[in-house]
């Protein structure tokens, strides 16, 4: 019974469902203990008629959380903050590697391979998705 | 008649897809230098006082590679990529010819201490150093490569610009191709073999 509490919470914990915003394969890649700075990538669908906008997330788990993006100008790779990310109606937007993520600095907690962190996803409307993301995870 | 039609259909839909698709395909993995040039003399480390040296060039191929710990999205992905890469590589060539990954952090500062366990957290055999700073740059102007440091935001957090290329050094110590993203895994390890293979053919003559 318990296992299958388990299955099914690892099971909803993965999707995070907001009415018509919905967040999928959230994830952190491993990194080594010494590594202090993390990236967090999902998926970001927006079911509805208007676009929704992100404009920021926050990470109790961290000391910091920021959208990023990476650009790699002239061979030279740098990042620029996402003031607002926005989801048009009825599209998705994918956070992957060496492109938009979560820059997750510092851990403010003990933090191990496939716990799962907590991301709070702030949308211009005042509305705020919670999503769960594994850390370890490689897509 | 009717045969030449459906011949000239099937060849102008060939034609199309290989239009379509060959971008894709011909995506630069690497490019080979016109003219190999010879990293000059440097001494880099880690805390353990391992040094890694123009010596430690030859003998054995090494690929280069620029970054910063605290670099959460490019250099992971990179490094994971260069993983794979060397793996699909291993395959492919003898294993004395399996390329070295040396993870150069531009950012001893913050990274001396901790270079060396966060290559090996993505390979055992990567090899992660740092040093001088004007150590650092001898390599970076060697390679033709870039970096800059950012200003550090309210938290003391601060980025660290860099190129994103991997310089590929030959057993002669010389710089001869540079890697791009997004390295992938076979595509890199074809070009390093083909690498490979160019330079036996001029060694022998
Ligand atoms: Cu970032």
């Amino acid at each position: 019974m318990k296992i299958l509490l388990a299955g099914l919470l690892a099971f909803y914990s993965s999707l995070a469902d907001a009415g018509d915003l919905f967040i999928r394969d959230a994830y952190i890649p491993p990194l080594p203990p010494v590594g202090k700075v993390y990236a967090a990538y999902m998926i970001i669908s927006n079911k509805s008629e208007r676009a929704r906008t992100l404009v920021g997330v926050r990470a109790a788990a961290f000391t910091m959380a920021h959208v990023h993006e990476s650009k790699i100008i002239d061979g030279v790779a740098s990042m620029q903050s996402v003031k607002a990310l926005e989801v048009p109606a009825g599209k998705s937007i994918a956070m992957m590697p060496g492109r938009i993520h979560v820059m997750l600095i510092k851990p403010t907690v003990d933090i191990a391979a496939h716990d799962t962190v907590i991301l709070e996803l702030m949308f211009a409307d005042g509305e705020v998705v919670s999503v769960n993301a594994e850390l370890g995870k490689i897509n | 008649m009717k045969s030449i039609t459906k011949q000239v259909v099937r060849s102008v839909v060939a034609i199309t897809f290989y239009l379509l698709t060959s971008p894709l395909n011909a995506q630069v993995q690497g490019v080979e230098l016109d003219k190999p040039e010879l990293i000059p003399s440097f001494t880099l480390s880690d805390k353990e006082g391992t040094t890694f040296t123009d010596h430690d060039l030859k003998n054995q191929w090494t690929l280069l590679m620029f970054g910063f710990n605290s670099c959460p999205d490019v250099c992971p992905f990179t490094l994971g990529n260069l993983e794979a890469a060397v793996a699909e590589t291993a395959v492919r060539v003898h294993p004395d010819s399996v390329p070295k990954v040396v993870y150069i952090s531009v950012d001893p500062g913050r990274d001396r201490d901790v270079v060396s366990d966060y290559a090996k957290f993505f390979h055992p055999d990567f090899l992660g150093v740092t040093g001088e700073q004007e150590q650092i740059d001898v390599l970076i102007k060697a390679t033709d490569s870039f970096y800059r440091f950012m200003p550090a935001d309210d938290n003391g957090y601060y980025e660290v610009q860099h190129s994103s290329s991997v310089s590929v050094v030959g057993p002669d110590g010389m710089l001869r191709a540079k890697l791009q993203p997004p390295f992938d895994p076979g595509k890199t390890a074809e070009f390093l073999a083909r690498q490979q293979i160019k330079f036996r053919r001029k060694s022998i003559q």
